[in-house]
């Protein structure tokens, strides 16, 4: 504040004034200063995204090769867990505790066996395991109990159920327009989405599903940064890419194959998909990220980073369960983990 | 042509050329010659002639006999026969023909050779997550799910170097030790046979 002395009236009065209206302002300023700072905080929590170390609340370990090779997971109403065993040709079920409970499969092509049990959804009281390597995706009950058998043409690559009980398979036919089928409660083919981004390419056209509460159908590339969203009527929605994952992985020296060049991948980009009650996309990243194998991006379903998760080890696959709890295939296959999500991610935006 | 000086150089090479249909003709037969041999180098690139043998290359089983005979030498060294042995390694059971492959050799020995398979055929790892030397329950458990009836070993990586092994395949050696038969799997059928009829000879 300048201090004036021994000088006309008029420059003391201008100077009282000064301090008055400064004094009046003091107050003001302080108020658009903690206003500017919370603006300021709060487009910096838009921008950047939230960060979090998930931590193991429940293990589900390999105690006496109870899981050789976990594929995908699933859960019953119950909240018991359902795992695919590759190695052990074999469907395996959990309770809350990781405690093996039940177990059903066997090497076969008959009812309830398997060659190589794969991706996995439960609905209700209904289990859909599908065997990579075959072109049949068994439905059992939560008994584990053979129902019935739908029929694709093509190769595996995974099944959702939607919210109202009907199967979405996708599949890989080896040529452009790889096929996403959804299947009615019967069993009988009702829709069919050909995904934007499908190439005919071996490695290119594979995608992880998941299916958001709003029934949304999100198809998740493996080695493209791409992610489609569909409507359960067969209606594109969008797309978008996940931020700070390159767009492909290195490819290495092509191979011929089936008379043309075929690219191999070096690594790829995502493992799996998720979806939350809140409706929030959950991504495991692989080979191309800071933590690999570890990191979850969480984005809304207009592809807005909401949050970038690490998981505690490296993993393959992700669920959201019904108790809103993030479960998680370790890299190795033996163990399933559970972690808590943090509460402030269902927060609306 | 050269020899062919004239005044009216175009009448006399026209009527040194065939007449203008037989040239017609020859364009017409060129070019369906030309076509046929673009369909028949495009028809090579699709359809090869069946492969006789695809053997693992450069395969020295001895390194891998002599580890046997001191790790399980009933197994192998007291016997007039061939032997069947399967060289593997898991990531290459990601390959869905490639386990289909094994497995089906696998179930013909169960199924139609269980005696000569129990000391005749033998299996061996090479190390990896599954095949852990150190904690063998997961492969243990897969080769029982997976009804092998002969012993499976997993052996060493310095084993693995010196036998060359690349690629997961099944080799038959006669009693001498000598190697008959070796194919990367996955084996076509009229191979499969081969393996079979070598090994039960």
């Amino acid at each position: 504040m300048p201090k004036f002395t021994g000088h006309s009236h008029f420059v003391n009065v201008l100077c009282r004034k000064y301090r008055e209206l400064s004094g009046m302002l003091k107050p003001a300023t302080y108020l658009f200063s903690f206003l500017l700072i919370v603006l300021i905080s709060t487009t910096n929590a838009q921008t950047l995204p939230y960060l979090h170390d998930l931590k193991d609340v429940v293990v589900i370990k390999q105690d006496e090769g109870n899981i050789l090779s976990a594929f995908a997971l699933a859960f019953l109403p119950n909240h018991n867990v359902v795992v695919t065993d590759k190695l052990d040709y074999s469907i395996k079920k959990f309770n809350l505790h990781g405690k093996i409970i039940q177990q059903a499969g066997g090497r076969g092509v008959g009812p309830g066996l398997f060659r190589e049990p794969g991706p996995l959804d439960a609905f209700s009281n209904r289990i859909a395991v599908a065997d990579l390597a075959s072109t049949r995706v068994q439905i059992l009950d939560d008994q584990l109990q053979f129902i019935r058998q739908v029929n694709v043409s093509g190769v595996l690559i995974d099944a959702k159920f939607d919210n109202s009980g009907r199967l979405w398979i996708a599949t890989h036919s080896g040529f452009k327009g790889t096929a996403l089928t959804c299947f009615s409660t019967e069993g009988k083919p009702v829709q069919q989405i050909s995904p934007r981004n499908s190439t005919g390419e071996i490695f290119g056209d594979i995608f992880s599903l998941a299916i958001t509460h709003e029934d949304n159908i999100i198809l998740v590339y493996a080695i493209r940064n791409r992610v489609e969203v569909w409507d359960a009527n067969g209606r594109f929605i969008r797309e978008f890419q996940v931020p700070g994952i390159p767009l492909k992985p290195k490819s290495l020296t092509p191979i011929p194959r089936f008379g043309k060049r075929v690219e191999i991948p070096d690594g790829k980009l995502f493992w799996s998909a998720a979806s939350d009650r809140h409706g929030l996309i959950y991504i495991l990243a692989a080979d191309y990220t800071p933590l690999k194998h570890r990191n979850v991006y969480v984005l809304d379903n207009k592809g807005d980073l909401r949050a970038i998760l690490t998981l505690p080890q490296p993993s393959v696959s992700i669920r959201i369960g019904p108790d809103g709890y993030l479960y998680s295939i370790d890299a190795k296959r033996t163990t399933v983990r559970k972690h808590s999500i943090p509460k402030e991610l269902g927060k609306s935006k | 042509m050269s020899s062919l000086k004239s005044v009216d150089g175009e009448r006399q090479i026209a009527t040194y050329l065939p007449k203008r249909k037989t040239r017609q003709k020859l364009i017409v037969t060129l070019c369906l010659v030309f076509a046929g041999t673009l369909f028949v180098v495009g028809l090579g690139e699709h359809i090869s002639p069946p492969k006789e043998n695809k053997p693992a290359a450069n395969l020295n089983i001895s390194p891998l006999l002599q580890y046997l005979e001191t790790q399980r030498p009933s197994a192998l060294a007291h016997t007039r026969n061939s032997q069947l042995i399967f060289l593997l390694y898991f990531p290459d059971f990601n390959c869905p023909p490639c386990i289909d492959s094994f497995l089906e050799l696998a179930d013909m020995l169960r199924v139609e050779h269980p005696q000569e398979a129990r000391h005749r055929a033998i299996a061996v790892f090479k190390p990896d997550e599954v095949a852990d030397p150190s904690n063998p329950i997961r492969l243990v458990r897969w080769a029982q799910a997976s009804g092998l009836i002969f012993p499976v070993f997993i052996i060493p990586d310095s084993i693995v170097t010196r036998t060359g092994f690349v690629k997961s395949c099944v080799a038959i050696i006669d009693s001498s030790g000598r190697l008959l038969f070796s194919e990367a799997f996955p084996m076509s059928r009229e191979n499969l046979s081969t393996a079979m009829r070598l090994w039960l000879q």
